[in-house]
C-alpha cells in the first residue's frame, strides 16, 4: 500500500491556525475606530504615514493568511477522501485475493486458498477495473498536490510583497 | 430549536468567522489605527508568527512539502515585520496629554472616510 500522502491533522491544524489568525489580525486593526471620534484623538502627525502602513498591511496579510489557510484547509480534506478511495480499491482488491501496489494492481502475497473458476473470472475482471482506479486516484492526487502548489506559491509572493513593503 | 425569521445572532449560535471577517475589514479600512490597536497588533503578529512556524506540517509529497515550508517561512517574514511596525507605531505614539505637539487626527488626511463613534 503507498504511504498517506499528508499527515492530515497537521495541515488541518495549520489551516485553522492560519484561518483565526486572519479573524485576530482583522479585529485587531478593525477595533481602532471604535474607541475615539476624529475630534478627541490626538493623532501624532508624525506617525500618520507608519500607521497606516501598519495599518494596511495587517488588511493585506489577514487576507494573504486567510486564503492560505483555506488552501490548505481545501487540500486536507481533498487528500481525505482520496485516502477513502484508495481504502475502497483496497479492500475491493483484497476480495479478489488481489493487493494494490504503487501504480499497479498485484496479486497478494502468501498462501492462497483455491478459488473455484467463477471467482477466478471475476477476479480477473476486476483486476483491469482496479488498475484504472488506481491510476485515476495517482491522477488526482497529483493534480491536488500541483493545485496547491500553485496556490501557496502564489500567496507566497504575496506574503513578501507585503514584506518587503514593511521593510 | 431556532425559530423561522430570528436573526442568527439572536439564537446564541457562533457567528460565522466570515461574518467577523468581512466586518472587521469594513472597519479597517474605514478607520485609522489607534495606539493601543497598534500595541494589540504587534502582540497578535509576533504570536502567529511563531505559531504558524510551530505548525508547519509534514506532508510526503517533497514537492508540496517544500511550497508549504517556503509560504509558512514568508507569512512568518511578514508578520514578524507587521509585528515591529506595529510595536514601532506603539511605542512612539506619545501619550494622550503628555505630547504638546500631538496633533489632532482632524489635521491628517484620512485615506478613507472616517465615523467612529464613541464608545
Amino acid at each position: 500500500m503507498p504511504p498517506k500522502s499528508l499527515d492530515g491533522p497537521s495541515v488541518v491544524a495549520l489551516a485553522a491556525r492560519l484561518r483565526s489568525l486572519a479573524v485576530e489580525l482583522t479585529a485587531a486593526t478593525g477595533a481602532a475606530g471604535q474607541r475615539r471620534t476624529d475630534a478627541d484623538w490626538p493623532f501624532p502627525a508624525a506617525l500618520a504615514a507608519d500607521a497606516r502602513l501598519a495599518q494596511e498591511a495587517a488588511a493585506d496579510l489577514a487576507r494573504v493568511v486567510d486564503a492560505c489557510g483555506g488552501a490548505l484547509s481545501a487540500y486536507a480534506y481533498a487528500a481525505a477522501t482520496l485516502d477513502r478511495d484508495h481504502s475502497l480499491l483496497e479492500m475491493e482488491a483484497r476480495r479478489h485475493g488481489l493487493d494494490l501496489d504503487v501504480l499497479d494492481v498485484v496479486p497478494s502475497r502468501g498462501v492462497r486458498g483455491l478459488a473455484d473458476a467463477r471467482a477466478e473470472s471475476a477476479a480477473r475482471a476486476a483486476l483491469g477495473r482496479l488498475r484504472r482506479g488506481v491510476l485515476v486516484l495517482a491522477e488526482e492526487r497529483a493534480r491536488l498536490d500541483a493545485d496547491l502548489r500553485a496556490g501557496l506559491a502564489r500567496h507566497t509572493t504575496e506574503a513578501a510583497a507585503i514584506a518587503d513593503r514593511l521593510r | 430549536m431556532r425559530g423561522f425569521g430570528r436573526p442568527l445572532w439572536t439564537t446564541g449560535d457562533v457567528v460565522p468567522a466570515t461574518l467577523i471577517r468581512v466586518a472587521g475589514m469594513a472597519r479597517a479600512r474605514g478607520y485609522r489605527l489607534s495606539r493601543d490597536a497598534a500595541a494589540a497588533l504587534a502582540a497578535v503578529s509576533a504570536r502567529g508568527a511563531d505559531d504558524v512556524l510551530a505548525a508547519a506540517p509534514w506532508v510526503a509529497d517533497r514537492g508540496t512539502q517544500r511550497t508549504i515550508e517556503t509560504a509558512v517561512e514568508h507569512l512568518a517574514d511578514a508578520l514578524r515585520m507587521l509585528a515591529a511596525q506595529s510595536d514601532y507605531v506603539a511605542g512612539a505614539w506619545p501619550a494622550v496629554g503628555s505630547d504638546p505637539g500631538a496633533t489632532s487626527a482632524a489635521a491628517v488626511p484620512a485615506p478613507e472616510s472616517s465615523s467612529g463613534r464613541r464608545p
